[in-house]
């Protein structure tokens, strides 16, 4: 408590020269031709807390965000074709996976032999087999 | 209605300037502009600078770009000391005076009194030198503890820092301030 009065009393010391005498009528007219306040319709309970932050940024800070979000839209056009845009490498037919019922007849390697033998052949093969044997038993 | 603004709260004033009332807004500029000249000036240290920083915060506060919520709770000069101070912050790094040639203007535009005591002009030299030399977060947080007598909750909200950190500001500026007036005494 003793070192705070000590210490206002030391700051009482600075003498502040008394400001020129029409400072606050000169302050009145310079912020009146200022031109056309730029307030919202209401300072107070005017938009969410963002517009309010937003309202109270200078011109500057506006152009600043307004010239480095047109630097990073420019960036990103300039960097090229995206992920999941580009061109798939051409894949060579060295085997032909074939989905349609018909088309599955047919595999063929580069060779032209077929790739897989087809289901329903070996099952009729086996069947052809089991046939064979009750003839042959009689 | 200049007489009637006059007579009006501070709070009822900004809600007026708030709806472009020239009146309310010339009556506030009359009743606060010595204060807050004499607050930039604690932190500039400089006349003319400290009158532009007023007046820039004045010319702010009228073109919406400095917005007061009611609801917060903070009292008008509260908050208007913060865009005062800021504005002085600017101004400081606006501009390229040396702080040794301020300390001579300031005396000479100090009042005639103080030259009259060779004592006191001697003390008052000290400690304006002395001041000039601290930072200016720390001349800030000094000015508006002590001289506004602000508690650490306002000046914190002021300069946008925790309580913790305005005590450490003026714990620091005092220190400072002691080493410095056994230097210049």
């Amino acid at each position: 408590m003793h070192e705070d009065r000590e210490m206002k009393a030391l700051l009482a010391q600075v003498p502040i020269p008394q400001p020129r005498a029409d400072l606050a009528e000169s302050i009145i007219v310079t912020a009146m031709g200022q031109g056309a306040q730029q307030r919202p319709v209401a300072a107070v309970h005017q938009g969410g807390a963002f517009l309010r932050w937003w309202r109270a940024r200078d011109g500057a800070y506006a152009r600043g965000l307004a010239v480095a979000a047109c630097v990073a839209a420019l960036a990103y056009i300039v960097s090229g074709p995206k992920a999941g845009y580009a061109p798939q490498a051409h894949k060579p037919a060295q085997q032909q996976l074939v989905a349609s019922q018909e088309a599955a007849v047919e595999r063929y390697t580069v060779n032209g032999l077929p790739l897989l033998a087809d289901i329903a052949f070996v099952e009729e093969a086996v069947f052809e087999e089991e046939t064979l044997f009750f003839d042959l038993a009689g | 209605m200049t007489e009637a603004a006059d007579s009006l709260n501070d709070e009822i004033l900004m809600q007026r300037i708030s709806q472009g009332d020239p009146a309310a807004f010339a009556a506030l500029v009359r009743r606060h502009s010595t204060r807050f000249y004499a607050v930039a000036y604690r932190v500039l240290m400089h006349k003319q600078d400290a009158e532009d920083a007023v007046q820039d915060a004045f010319c702010k506060l009228w073109n919406g770009k400095a917005v007061w919520d009611a609801d917060r709770g903070a009292r008008f000069t509260t908050w208007f000391y913060r865009i005062v101070t800021n504005q002085a912050v600017d101004q400081l790094s606006r501009s390229s005076r040396r702080r040794g040639a301020t300390l001579d203007e300031h005396l000479a535009s100090a009042e005639p009194d103080a030259e009259a005591v060779a004592g006191q002009r001697q003390q008052a030299e000290a400690v304006v030198s002395a001041l000039a030399e601290l930072p200016e977060r720390q001349r800030t947080a000094l000015t508006l503890f002590y001289h506004e007598e602000l508690s650490q909750k306002e000046v914190a909200d002021v300069m946008g820092i925790t309580p913790k950190a305005v005590e450490s500001l003026v714990g620091r500026a005092k220190l400072a301030l002691k080493e410095r007036m056994q230097v210049y005494a």
